[in-house]
């Protein structure tokens, strides 16, 4: 009997850490996958103009 | 004072962007252009007005049904003044919405473009310079007591080394970075530091102070007055937000309840500012104590005398809460690893990479370096630092970093949404909305003089006929409403006396 509720436990044990990596896996690859979208945003940004933005990004004195 | 009236006002950046067109198109622009900087500029901020009205916002002149304030500044910077706030949690979700509002008066004022063929795309940038050395401000205002005001130097050096927590960041233009030097990071940590010259003035162009004293409440004796602080940073981050505003009205009420002894006041404050931004871990004197001082060390000081002094005082839940949050964000700036020489961020164990403006930009620019193999004098990564400041969810780069969730946020949505329509409950700006809303489309116009005091007059007869007393029988027709109270929630009273004015003027 014991050995059967320790089987139980050692099972359950391993189910819930398959299920604690299974979300890490997840939530790893759901960063890396904002990270990429961020990246490719990044990515755009810079292919548009630097010298031309700057020179016409001007401003008048504020307060 | 342990409840504060506080309220912030932001100017933006307009930009009329030709790049996306054609270079023979742009050509034709420039030329049909014609007008100077400051004559475009006049004309864009004149189709967000124009924005205002076709959008149905409630509003009588540059007054809001939510309150607050929408009006073109200096330099036809759209400038949005959040309405009088209690606590830090509404002045958040109001300056937010106030984000919010221009980014919605742009894009009403493209349909306007389009319609009369105006090329190019307008954009609105929240930030604090444009890379000719042109500065415009984002300003705080917090009401405290006359005693207080006596001693405000006592807060001098808390202001000019919160930018450790408040700095939104800047790449070094190419003449700063000569200056410091092939091994000096060339990124400011605040943006507004280099445009400080002085403690005190009484203006808020050429020569800014720290604190800008020509806007003190000078009438009334022994009533509290306004505290109008222009050094600080536009931020986009709502956490830094909330550090901003909520350590800020820590030490204020520190100031007022048990006088904030013994700080360290630096020998050369201004001179301290600036270098503080070039670099944070930048040692200095402090009079009448041995040694130098980072801006830290300081801003550990006042921390701990307002834990002190909270030990010993009620606190309400947000002044625990910002406490709690100014102690965490100081251990994670003390655990924050940064080479001073490549700018890379070596260690950053409390995440401030999704909380301080300063910081989230530097990260971006790390990763854009990276990724293309820039360096630092690129324009390209220049551009990427102004992009951090664009208001358009499509093209901004904070604002995507907020949809992937790659920041933090301290605030709901609904919040934000709910403060573009509504004003804070427990202030005078309760009464001023409501009032505006409810003249709004009633055969009344509300005259709003300043943030104490509004006008409800008749409508002029629109017959045709004229009555050459027609100006002074409106006046002598109207209600005046004062609100000089900023602490007064509502005056069921005075609500019911302009509800049966407006009904009248209106049947």
């Amino acid at each position: 009997m014991a050995e059967t509720r320790q089987t139980r436990q050692q099972h359950k044990k391993k189910k819930s850490s398959n299920e604690d990596e299974s979300s890490l896996l997840d939530a790893t690859t759901d960063k890396k996958k904002k990270l990429k979208q961020l990246d490719d945003f990044i990515e755009g940004v810079l292919q548009e103009a630097g010298e031309e933005f700057l020179e016409e990004f001007k401003q008048v004195e504020g307060q | 004072m342990q409840e504060r009236i506080i309220g912030t006002e932001c100017e933006y950046a307009l930009f009329h962007q030709l790049l996306s067109l054609p270079a023979d198109a742009r050509r034709e622009t420039d030329k049909l252009r014609g007008g100077t900087l400051i004559e475009n500029l006049k004309k864009m901020s004149a189709l967000l007005v124009c924005a205002l009205t076709a959008m149905d916002v409630p509003a009588a002149g540059e007054f809001l049904g939510n309150g607050g304030r929408f009006y073109i500044d200096r330099g036809s910077h759209p400038e949005y003044a959040t309405p009088e706030c209690r606590n830090v949690e509404d002045l958040i979700a109001h300056e937010k919405a106030g984000d919010t509002l221009v980014q919605k008066l742009v894009e009403a004022a493209r349909l306007i473009m389009e319609q009369n063929g105006i090329p190019g795309k307008l954009h609105a940038f929240k930030n604090n310079l444009d890379p000719h050395g042109n500065t415009y401000g984002s300003h705080e205002n917090y009401l405290i007591t006359p005693k207080a005001m006596e001693e405000i130097r006592k807060i001098i050096p808390f202001l000019l080394t919160r930018q450790i927590f408040t700095g939104a960041g800047k790449l070094a233009g190419s003449a700063s970075r000569a200056a410091r030097g092939q091994d000096c990071l060339p990124f400011s940590v605040s943006q507004r530091a280099d445009f400080i010259d002085t403690v005190f003035n009484d203006r808020a162009t050429e020569t800014r102070g720290i604190i800008n004293t020509r806007k003190r409440e000078i009438t009334r004796r022994d009533e509290n007055i306004r505290l109008h602080v222009i050094l600080g940073d536009s931020n986009m981050s709502e956490y830094a937000l909330e550090l901003k505003v909520g350590t800020t009205a820590l030490i204020l009420r520190v100031l007022e309840e048990d006088g904030l002894h013994m700080v360290p006041m630096f020998s050369k404050p201004v001179d301290a500012l600036k270098a503080i931004s070039h670099y944070p871990p930048s040692v200095h004197e402090v009079d009448g104590r041995s040694g130098g001082y980072t801006a830290l060390d300081v801003q550990f000081i006042y921390l701990e005398k307002a834990q002190r002094f909270f030990a010993s005082h009620a606190a309400s839940p947000a002044e625990k809460a910002a406490l709690n949050l100014w102690e965490r964000t100081l251990v994670g700036l003390k655990n924050f690893k940064i080479s001073y020489r490549t700018g890379v961020i070596e260690d950053d164990p409390d995440g401030l990479r999704r909380k301080l403006d300063w910081v989230i930009k530097l990260w971006l620019l790390n990763r854009a370096r990276e990724k293309k193999a820039l360096d630092w004098s690129d324009p390209h990564l220049l551009h990427l630092d102004f992009r951090y400041h664009d208001l358009d969810p499509q093209t901004g780069l904070f604002l995507r970093c907020a949809t992937l969730e790659l920041v933090d946020r301290v605030i709901e949505e609904d919040k934000v949404c709910l403060a573009l329509t509504d004003p804070p409950p427990d202030t005078r700006a309760w009464m001023r909305g409501k009032i505006i809303r409810e003249a709004s489309r009633k055969n009344v116009d509300v005259i709003v003089e300043n943030w104490e005091s509004i006008k409800i007059v008749a409508k002029g007869d629109d017959s045709g006929r004229h009555h050459p007393f027609e100006r002074q029988k409106r006046l002598i027709n109207g209600l005046k409403a004062d609100l000089t109270d900023p602490f007064e929630r509502c005056n069921t009273a005075l609500l019911a006396k302009v509800s049966r004015f407006i009904e009248r003027c209106d049947a």
